[in-house]
């Protein structure tokens, strides 16, 4: 079948007509590459994670210096963005589940499911941050040291 | 690898303006994509601005105005004129649609038609279709039986019709090959060569569910591959512009259903 089509298809001097330039994505095809988007991003957030655990297995003073290091206004903020990745993804991961199981696979639903999605990230979010704004370090001190002892022990 | 820019042939560059011979109340100004394969170059978008009380209500008779009235050598496909025979399948205002079907007052601003996208141009709005075509006939879209004929029609019960033509008309029967959704789809622009693409897709899936048809697990080993079916990701553009509402991507969410029915 290529073989063939191949034959047909390769005339250098046409143009290819314009696609990307010219369409104008639907939210669901704008939600749909914000998908591949944020799970790519999940993937390299994942690896700053990582560091921070390690750091936490390491001891007190590996901790201690790590939580210095990325304790600032900027990676709080990044932390924040990082979280709402997350729950996008999450929700939309969600909404794809459903789809293969040919539940909302219509435009309208798509619609619905998809605003439904941000809202949950966005609300998602916001439920982090206001769990952690006042309270950051403290508590994520808490969680992660006492998980450590338990361990060592 | 996916190119995301077009080809430095393809590159579309400022072209002509037409202006309208009789200024009047309702002007509309229609940005029109032109390739002749008779110079050497690039792709253009002329200007032709149009009084809108001397033509039609829809897009396509805009164009066909332009035809008869200022260049007549604009070049596109067309015939029925009412949604039918799927020609007149263009890009009007980045959507994928019937210019037989699109009203022009849907359109605000300039009225900007390029072909179907990401295909070669034959001329101006007229896309080479092979590969398309060609993939549907892969998919080998008749009847095939095993049993011994009857000595009258096959027959098949009203529910199982309404399988192919659904109970509101918009089974995956009603598709007019028009390739809107196809070259709408991401997935089919970036794996055009390899990946079926949602119009043919909707076909398999039409002889699938067909109740006289006997080659349904032919059929579906015959899908069973990385490309030809699973580069789809419900990315829905199909189902968005398909002008006759029909819905690729739930045809195509059930063919992989069935696929891991088969397999389980």
């Amino acid at each position: 079948m290529t073989e063939e089509t191949n034959k047909i298809v390769i005339k250098a001097k046409r143009p290819l007509s314009p696609h990307l330039q010219v369409y104008d994505l639907p939210m669901t095809a704008k939600m749909s590459i914000s998908h591949r988007i944020t799970g790519v991003i999940l993937t390299g957030g994942l690896v700053l994670l990582s560091i921070w655990v390690i750091a936490a297995g390491l001891g007190e003073n590996a901790y201690n210096t790590m939580m210095s290091l990325i304790d600032t206004p900027i990676t709080r903020f990044v932390f924040l963005a990082w979280a709402f990745v997350l729950f996008y993804h999450m929700g939309n991961g969600f909404r794809h589940m459903f789809w293969d199981l040919g539940i909302g696979i219509t435009e309208k639903a798509a619609v619905k499911t998809g605003t439904l999605v941000i809202i949950f990230a966005v609300a998602m979010t916001a439920l982090i941050w206001w769990l952690t704004c006042d309270c950051t370090t403290d508590t994520a001190n808490i969680i992660v040291l006492d998980g450590g002892v338990h361990e060592t022990e | 690898m996916a190119q995301f820019t077009l080809p430095k042939n393809s590159k579309v560059q400022k072209g002509n303006h037409f202006p309208a011979e009789n200024q009047g109340e309702n002007m509309k100004n229609f940005k029109l994509y032109r390739w002749s394969p008779d110079d050497e170059d690039n792709p253009r978008y002329d200007d032709f601005e149009i009084n809108l009380d001397e033509c039609g209500p829809m897009v396509l008779d805009a164009i066909i105005h332009v035809k008869d009235k200022v260049d007549s050598t604009l070049t596109f496909r067309r015939s029925c004129r009412e949604g039918i025979c799927g020609s007149c399948a263009m890009n009007i205002d980045g959507r994928n649609t019937l210019a037989c079907l699109k009203p022009i007052n849907e359109v605000k601003g300039d009225v900007k038609i390029t072909p179907l996208p990401h295909l070669p141009v034959v001329k101006d709005l007229v896309p080479d279709l092979s590969v398309p075509y060609a993939q549907l006939a892969s998919i080998q879209p008749w009847m095939k039986t095993e049993t011994e004929a009857p000595t009258r029609e096959r027959l098949q019960s009203p529910e199982d019709a309404e399988k192919l033509n659904g109970s509101d008309g918009k089974g995956p029967a009603g598709c007019i090959l028009c390739f809107c959704c196809s070259t709408s789809c991401p997935s089919y622009w970036w794996n055009g060569d390899k990946f079926l693409g949602p119009a043919i897709l909707l076909n398999a899936w039409r002889w699938i569910i067909d109740s006289r048809d006997e080659a349904t697990g032919e059929r579906l080993d015959e899908l069973e591959d990385p490309f030809k079916l699973y580069r789809c990701h419900t990315i829905m553009n199909c189902t968005n512009s398909c002008p006759k509402d029909l819905n690729p991507a739930k045809a195509i969410a059930e063919v992989k259903k069935l696929m891991v029915q088969k397999q389980g």
